[in-house]
This record gives structure tokens, C-alpha cells and sequence, in this order.
């Protein structure tokens, strides 16, 4: 089981997060590529220690909007989103070589996230953008997202491999999605609860709704939230409690 | 160096025998989107001027507003923290540009202040360089100008706040602006009364005993210390307390207290109810 967090969204004076300490926790790095945030000097940092430390480097692509943080929907054309993205993988990218590593796979970061799991037009546009750079640059870029999302139905059609994720710290319906973030029971907090549901996701393949029924989720990797008090106890612990049930941590990227 | 205004007595035109005044004036608002600095809610209720960033070196238009907001609620006078558009670099590098271009960018955040600040029932009533646009201007009568110019044209009754002795006190003479010479407490000066490069050793004085103890001196005494701890004169009316470093809040708080310990009065230059 891979284990990933955002990471590399600090913002040249402005730091959020910790982390030199999360990459020693997660198998793979969702690192910031500039546009929700990020900075050539945050990138040269993040990718460097996560080369050091075997971490695999992923794009945390977004829409360009700093100010917002990436969290804002924003309707454009999906030629626009391509070349934005194309841009941000090409960025991210150079500095993950200059560290001796190379960007493994992209991930949609906070607004384009949620609208690539029904806006085919974005989605597909993501699935363009990564498809077209892995031809010309050889390597295979894999695609994480949600399951059942338009984006991976679209990566999965475009022959690009389509990792799916879950949240231990997130509330699902009794259909198996995410639960809106305002939802009552949309966000877990307690690092205990956040373990033990990590384990049940990865090794029966299930987790508790809001009134206790059992739906299944399917995950190849667990995303754990790294810029809320408390993200890297919480991250610690899912990690000590996977190695507790047995379960074996790898990135899922080669 | 230019004649300098503050060689005047410091009164504000008032008899010597009244007590001394000063303006406590901090840099707010410097967050940006999702990314926080300093605590401005708590550095709003210690010091009398906030000096808010307009969005080119920090702050945006809702941090902008929420400053503004509190600043209205509780009477502290709010000025354009102006800055070269460099968000990365938080404004602290020297941007090399045509006069005119930094001064449209200066009139751009000084309009875009006071739209916040009259929305949020207050005005900008001071202008104050930010980084290396203040200590450009100090020794660049080019850029000087320009900023001059700028606040001429868009708050020519917003007193301009900067080193005394320096170009900016010149050019806003100059244009007819009013003028108000600002101290660093917590900084070493030049024997030419200029602040020494904070990465000059000894240029940043981090004691807080230290920092009140100089506040009181530039206040009391009209001095500033060398790096070398040697007194030169140095009028000021107005005294930054700055809020980004740790202990900011209970440094400026101890500040203020000693002042007005010490029987100073503590307003703003400018602003709300203060006449010039």
C-alpha cells in the first residue's frame, strides 16, 4: 500500500507544513508545481529531500490561482487546462531530474480534484496533458485520483495507468463516495479513528459510513492530509498501524 | 544627505512643556490567501498606524479588508504599505524599473487601499514605503520622486512615513506632502543617521530589554545608537514596532507600556480625529 500528502505548498516567505517530516512518513509526495502554490526554490527543496529519502515525486497540478490556494473552480477551456498543466509537470519535472529523480505521476489538486470526478471536458484535458508529456518524454506517468472519477474512467481509456485513493480521514456516503467537506461526519479528527480506518480500507477493503452501514472502497493508495494541526502525528500513526496489521508500504509508482 | 525637517523640534507644534508624543506604527496584512503572517488582531489593539499591505508584496483583498475592519473598530489610523509587486520575494528585493512604471504601481495599491478602507468606514491617511522600496528610496532620488509623485496624485493629504534625512523626506517636502520621520527600535543606524544592512552583524537588535530601552531613548532623548553603541541625533515621530518575529506582540505591547510609562503620549501621526 502507497501512502501520499501534499507537500511543497509553502510560498517564498509564507510556510505551511511540515515537510522534511512528512516525507520520512509517506511512500509518495503530491509536491506543489507553482501554481496553487510553491516555489522554484520550495520545488529544488521538496524534490531533493524526496529524492533523498526514496519518496516517489508526484505533480500536484492546479489551476493558477495562488491567492485561492487552487480551491476555486475554474471554468476553463480545457485547452487552456492541457498546456497549464503541461507547463506544470515540465516545471516540476526538471527539478525531480536535477535531484536524480523523475515526476512518477500527477495528482489534481483541491478544486480541479473534485471537478475532474464529473467534468469530463477537465478530465479529459488532465488525461491530454499527461498522456502526450509521458510520449515525448518516455516515461509512463500514472494518474491518482478518486474512484469511479470521470478522470480515471478517461486515463483508463487513454491506456494511462489510473491509481485509485482513499481518505482515512474523510466520511464517505453509503454509496462509497467522500462526504462534501461541510457534511456532518465529513472530517475525521481523532488520530486513533484515522488508523484504525486506514487498516480496515487496506486490508478488508471497507469503511464505516455515518450510520454504521459497510460500503467498500477500493484503494491502492491512502491519502493523508499534511496542513492540519496535528497532520504529521496523524500521518505517523495510519503509518504504524498499517506496519502493525502487516501491511508492506511502497509507492505504487516504479 | 538632504537638510532634514526632523532637525526641528518634534512637537507637533505644541508647547515644550507638554508631554512628548509618538505614533506606534506596525506592519500588517502581510498574509497572503491560504499563507498567514504575524498576529495583526493582537498587533491592532498595541499600536496607533497600521501600515497595510496592498497586494503586490503581500496581502490581498480580503486580508486587506479584514485589517482595514479591525483597524476602523478600534481607531488606528490605516496607511498604504506600498511595495514592488514581488510576492515571492515578499517585496525585499530592489526591483529595477522606469520611474513612471513604479509610479503607476504605487497609485495602483495606494486606489486599491482606500476602496477597502473607505468600504470598511475608515481612510488611508499615511503612505508608507515597504522592503526595498524603502531603503531604495532612501538613497535614490529617482525612485524617491516617483513614489512622491504617486502619493501626491492619489492621497496628497496622507502623510508620507520614512527615514529622516533621507529622499523621501526631501521629495515629499518638495511636492508640499506632509512628512513623518520614523525610528527602528530595534535597529542599529549609520553615524550618518541611515539604518545599517540587517546582515551587517550587530544590526538587528533581538533583545527585547535592549529594544525598549532604545524606543525610549530615540523618544525621550531625540538619539539612536550606532553599531558601536554611539549616540547620534534622531527626531522621530513615529516608531516601528515590527510583528512578524516571534515575541513580536509581547515586545510591542512592553513598547507601548514603557512609553506611556515614561508619561509619552502614544497617537497616530494621522488619521481618524487627528489634526495636522
Amino acid at each position: 500500500m502507497d501512502l501520499n500528502a501534499d507537500v511543497g505548498e509553502s510560498f517564498g516567505l509564507w510556510k505551511l507544513g511540515d515537510d522534511d517530516t512528512l516525507l520520512s512518513v509517506v511512500t509518495s509526495a503530491n509536491v506543489a508545481c507553482g501554481f496553487h502554490a510553491g516555489d522554484p526554490s520550495t520545488i529544488r527543496r521538496t524534490t531533493e529531500r524526496a529524492a533523498a529519502l526514496g519518496v516517489a515525486i508526484g505533480a500536484q497540478v492546479s489551476y493558477r490561482d495562488l491567492v485561492g490556494f487552487g480551491r476555486r473552480f475554474m471554468d476553463i477551456r480545457p485547452f487552456e487546462l492541457r498546456d497549464d498543466l503541461t507547463y506544470q509537470l515540465g516545471a516540476l519535472d526538471g527539478f525531480a531530474r536535477l535531484a536524480g529523480s523523475r515526476v512518477s505521476y500527477v495528482k489534481p489538486h483541491g478544486a480541479l480534484y473534485h471537478a475532474v470526478v464529473e467534468h469530463e471536458g477537465q478530465a479529459q484535458a488532465v488525461v491530454d496533458a499527461v498522456a502526450a508529456y509521458s510520449l515525448a518524454n518516455r516515461c509512463e506517468l500514472a494518474l491518482l485520483g478518486q474512484p469511479g472519477s470521470a478522470l480515471l474512467t478517461a486515463a483508463e481509456k487513454a491506456g494511462i495507468r489510473s491509481v485509485r485513493e482513499a481518505f482515512a480521514d474523510r466520511g464517505y456516503d453509503n454509496t462509497g463516495q467522500l462526504l462534501p467537506r461541510d457534511a456532518p461526519g465529513a472530517l475525521v479528527l481523532d488520530p486513533a479513528q484515522i488508523a484504525e480506518r486506514a487498516v480496515r480500507m487496506v486490508v478488508k477493503g471497507e469503511v464505516v459510513t455515518g450510520d454504521g452501514s459497510v460500503v467498500l472502497v477500493t484503494a491502492e493508495s491512502i491519502c493523508v492530509h499534511g496542513d492540519t494541526p496535528g497532520a504529521v502525528e496523524i500521518a505517523r500513526s495510519v503509518r504504524t498501524a498499517l506496519e502493525g496489521a502487516g501491511v508492506e508500504l511502497a509507492s505504487f509508482a516504479p | 544627505m538632504p537638510t532634514s525637517a526632523s532637525d526641528r523640534p518634534v512637537r507637533d507644534g505644541r508647547d515644550d512643556r507638554d508631554p512628548p508624543v509618538v505614533d506606534l506604527n506596525s506592519d500588517l496584512g502581510e498574509g497572503f490567501g491560504s499563507w498567514e503572517a504575524g498576529d495583526d488582531e493582537a498587533l491592532l489593539s498595541v499600536v496607533t498606524s497600521a501600515n497595510v499591505a496592498c497586494g503586490f508584496h503581500a496581502g490581498d483583498p480580503l486580508i486587506m479588508r479584514r485589517v482595514c475592519e479591525r483597524a476602523a473598530a478600534l481607531g488606528v489610523a490605516v496607511g498604504a504599505h506600498v511595495g514592488y509587486a514581488d510576492l515571492r520575494g515578499f517585496g525585499r528585493r530592489p526591483v529595477t524599473c522606469p520611474p513612471e512604471e513604479l509610479e503607476a504601481d504605487v497609485v495602483y495599491q495606494i486606489g486599491a487601499l482606500q476602496a477597502v478602507a473607505s468600504a470598511a468606514g475608515t481612510a488611508v491617511t499615511h503612505v508608507k514605503p515597504h522592503g526595498a522600496l524603502y531603503n531604495v528610496a532612501v538613497a535614490d532620488p529617482v525612485v524617491a520622486d516617483a513614489v512622491v509623485r504617486a502619493c501626491r496624485s492619489a492621497a496628497p493629504d496622507a502623510v508620507v512615513v520614512g527615514l529622516p534625512g533621507s529622499h523621501v523626506e526631501s521629495a515629499a517636502a518638495g511636492a508640499g506632502l506632509a512628512f513623518a520621520a520614523e525610528g527602528f527600535a530595534d535597529r542599529a543606524y549609520t553615524p550618518g543617521g541611515r539604518l545599517v544592512d540587517r546582515r551587517t552583524p550587530g544590526a538587528m537588535v533581538l533583545d527585547p530589554d535592549t529594544v525598549v530601552e532604545r524606543c525610549l531613548r530615540m523618544v525621550l532623548r531625540r538619539e539612536a545608537l550606532t553599531v558601536d553603541g554611539e549616540p547620534i541625533p534622531l527626531a522621530v515621530r513615529t516608531v516601528c514596532v515590527h510583528g512578524d518575529s516571534p515575541g513580536a506582540v509581547t515586545l510591542a505591547r512592553r513598547v507601548r507600556a514603557a512609553l506611556e510609562a515614561a508619561g509619552v503620549v502614544v497617537r497616530p501621526v494621522a488619521g481618524p480625529g487627528v489634526a495636522r
